[in-house]
């Protein structure tokens, strides 16, 4: 047989188109994740924004109701925690900048509208209230929309210094928002127009909390802040000693918070004094979860550790370990912990048993 | 060893630069680009010296002869080139030890850029690892707007009069890239080699502007200046081999290869 004779200027010109090919990803097959799974429950069922899909898990079969899109597609990627209003409408933020609306009332979910205004990543989730949904973006802006049509409520989005990357959070009329401009803004809901502002320092990765008229919000400079909500003043802080990434957790008048050097901490809610404090088997960026006699806190290198609320002791003989690394918030329904995790090669969401701490996976990673 | 060795200590000089330069990325860029360029001037100049002094052996007559000669005999062929080294004195793996260093810096520079955009918060969680206690935290995540671009994003100049977006810097990378490969690339008398550098200077540019199309624009920014560098010191480095030039079909001898490593000097005899 004779053989096939192949031009060098054609060899070359493959070689090249295939490292081109190889070093931007663009090839078919699945894509690796570029951040950490965006988890949220609603009604028994888990929404999870990972990759190339967003999936719905029903919580008591375990099973997959959903995915978005059917079929992957390499332009579109979900990490942004999914917000789900009262009538099952579930609002997506996309890398691809785009807001998405779906009708799940059949098991195949349909588009509403899709809002295409944002130039940057979706990578905080929306949050809904009433008939508004916000959602922040990487271009530092916040667009307010119309539940039911994705049109702007606010004659123009309100514009902070740098990328917002945390859902907003709404308390009646007032929207409180953390940017990476290191500010935490208060917005009135209806216009969008400011309230108030105050530049903590250093930038602001997640969600405020809200607890008896105090807004908490943890810095990279490692500070815990305590914000009057009416006016933004500071009422105290509290210094951790490294970044706070994941925002802080109020139970009984408790703050609980971790950082990045391995540190948990119980303070009063009253003045920031520290009540104890645990160290971690590794960096936390993800906020801690408490039921009624203990909290959790989950840390990078695939451990879930949890302390008697009262104290600070160990609640279990030895901490839940998970492969793969921790870095989303895990969410507790009675007594499971969910949690999200990155970099397993087959299980998107562990499931830690809240009593023993012997955990399994319950979603699994299936690329459709 | 990477992470402690290249790519921390490149991070956090480019994070000191940004923050000295009034927190400005692209300037960064530029300006830590420019001084890597520099420290590896004299690696880079070794390798190219010595590509030079190869083309000039190749476009000598004992070369074109022994070619000739022995184009049936690869292993005799072999053993007369380096025999002809050897005479004039020329190390055909000179120019390798310079590439081989130069090669980890240009990855770990190209890393870097890369961790200090940080574009999702895996990966700015990642990059918070990887600063010195020195750096203050409140610097991340770093200001990746630069003129009217977004250095984390592909680059796209829209303009109101256009119907459609003009990738400036891909643009640039095309053919500041083709201008590099031309300037640095000595013509080689060698057939074989002769094509492989036409292909080269065809195909690269063609790669690092698809790379710059569709990856982030801090990257983009990255090829350009030190395109544009090189271009510089490609030119410098033509100057002083012409002002070096063995006469056509003469050998280049180890003294004059050499002495051309003085070449600024003989640019001032000039």
């Amino acid at each position: 047989m004779k053989d096939l004779y192949i031009p060098t200027q054609i060899k070359f010109l493959a070689m090249f188109l295939l490292i081109g090919m190889f070093l931007t990803g663009c090839s078919r097959g699945p894509i690796q994740a570029s951040s950490w799974p965006g988890v949220t429950l609603a009604d028994n069922t888990l929404y999870i924004a990972y990759n190339q899909f967003v999936q719905a898990i029903d919580l008591e079969t375990e099973r997959e109701i959903w995915r978005y899109p059917a079929e992957a597609d390499r332009s579109q990627t979900f990490y942004a925690p999914p917000a789900i209003s009262s009538d099952g409408l579930v609002i997506l933020g996309g890398y691809d900048q785009k807001v998405y609306a779906l009708s799940t009332v059949s098991s195949r979910p349909e588009t509403v509208w899709v809002f295409e205004e944002a130039t940057d990543r979706i990578i905080g989730g929306p949050a809904i209230s009433g008939e508004i949904v916000l959602v922040p973006s990487a271009d530092h802006k916040l667009y307010a929309l119309d539940l039911n049509n994705g049109q702007p409520v606010w004659n123009q989005p309100f514009e902070s210094d740098h990328a917002l990357w945390s859902a907003p959070l709404v308390d009646r009329d007032t929207v409180y928002l953390a940017s990476l401009d290191h500010t935490v803004y208060a917005l009135d809901l209806e216009s969008g127009s400011l309230i108030w502002e105050n530049d903590l320092g250093s930038a602001i990765s997640d969600t405020p909390s809200l607890s008896n008229g105090l807004l908490l919000c943890g810095t990279f400079e490692g500070i815990l802040f305590a914000l009057d909500k009416e006016t933004g003043r500071e009422e105290w802080h509290f210094e951790s000693g490294a970044a706070i990434w994941g925002n802080p957790v109020v139970k009984d008048d408790v703050v609980y918070v971790a950082n990045v050097d391995r540190d948990a901490f119980a303070l009063d809610l009253a003045n920031g004094n520290e009540l104890w404090h645990q160290t971690l088997s590794s960096s936390a960026s993800t906020s801690p979860l408490v039921s009624d006699e203990t909290v959790y806190f989950a840390s990078e290198e695939g451990a879930v550790e949890a302390f008697m609320i009262d104290g600070g002791d160990p609640a279990w003989p030895s901490s839940a370990s998970i492969l793969g690394r921790l870095l989303a918030d895990p969410i507790l329904v009675d007594d499971e912990l969910f949690v999200p995790v990155m970099e397993n090669s087959e299980c998107i969401v562990f499931g830690v048993n809240a009593v023993t701490g012997s955990a399994r996976c319950v979603v699994q990673i299936d690329e459709g | 060893m990477w992470n402690s060795f290249i790519l921390e200590p490149a991070i956090n000089a480019l994070i000191f630069i940004y923050d000295f330069l009034g927190q400005n990325f692209g300037l960064a860029i530029i300006v830590f680009t420019a001084l890597v360029r520099l420290i590896t001037l004299p690696l880079t100049y070794q390798q190219m010296r010595s590509s030079m002094v190869m083309a000039d052996i190749q476009k000598s007559d004992r070369y074109k002869k022994m070619q000739e000669k022995y184009k049936n005999d690869k292993q005799k062929l072999s053993e007369e080139q380096m025999k002809l080294f050897k005479d004039v004195g020329y190390n055909p793996f000179g120019g390798c030890l310079g590439l081989l260093i130069q090669f980890p810096i240009i990855i770990g520079l190209y890393q870097a850029i890369i961790r200090s955009l940080a574009a999702t918060p895996a990966q700015l969680f990642d990059l918070s690892k990887l600063i010195y206690d020195a750096i203050p935290d409140n610097l991340i995540p770093l200001n990746s707007t630069f003129l009217y671009m977004n250095l984390g994003q592909p680059e796209r100049l829209e303009l109101d009069f256009l119907p459609f977006a003009i990738p400036v810097l891909t643009i640039l990378v095309v053919i500041s890239t083709y201008l590099q490969t031309k300037l640095t690339t000595p013509a080689s008398a060698d057939q074989q080699g002769a094509q492989m550098s036409q292909m080269m200077s065809l195909y690269m540019p063609l790669l690092l502007g698809y790379f710059a199309y569709t990856l982030a624009s801090g990257l983009a920014l990255y090829f350009v200046t030190s395109n544009l560098l090189g271009i510089v010191q490609g030119v410098v480095m033509r100057r002083i081999r012409e002002a070096n030039a063995s006469p056509e079909g003469a050998l280049p001898s180890a003294k004059k290869a050499k002495r051309s490593d003085q070449g600024p000097t003989i640019i001032k005899k000039r």
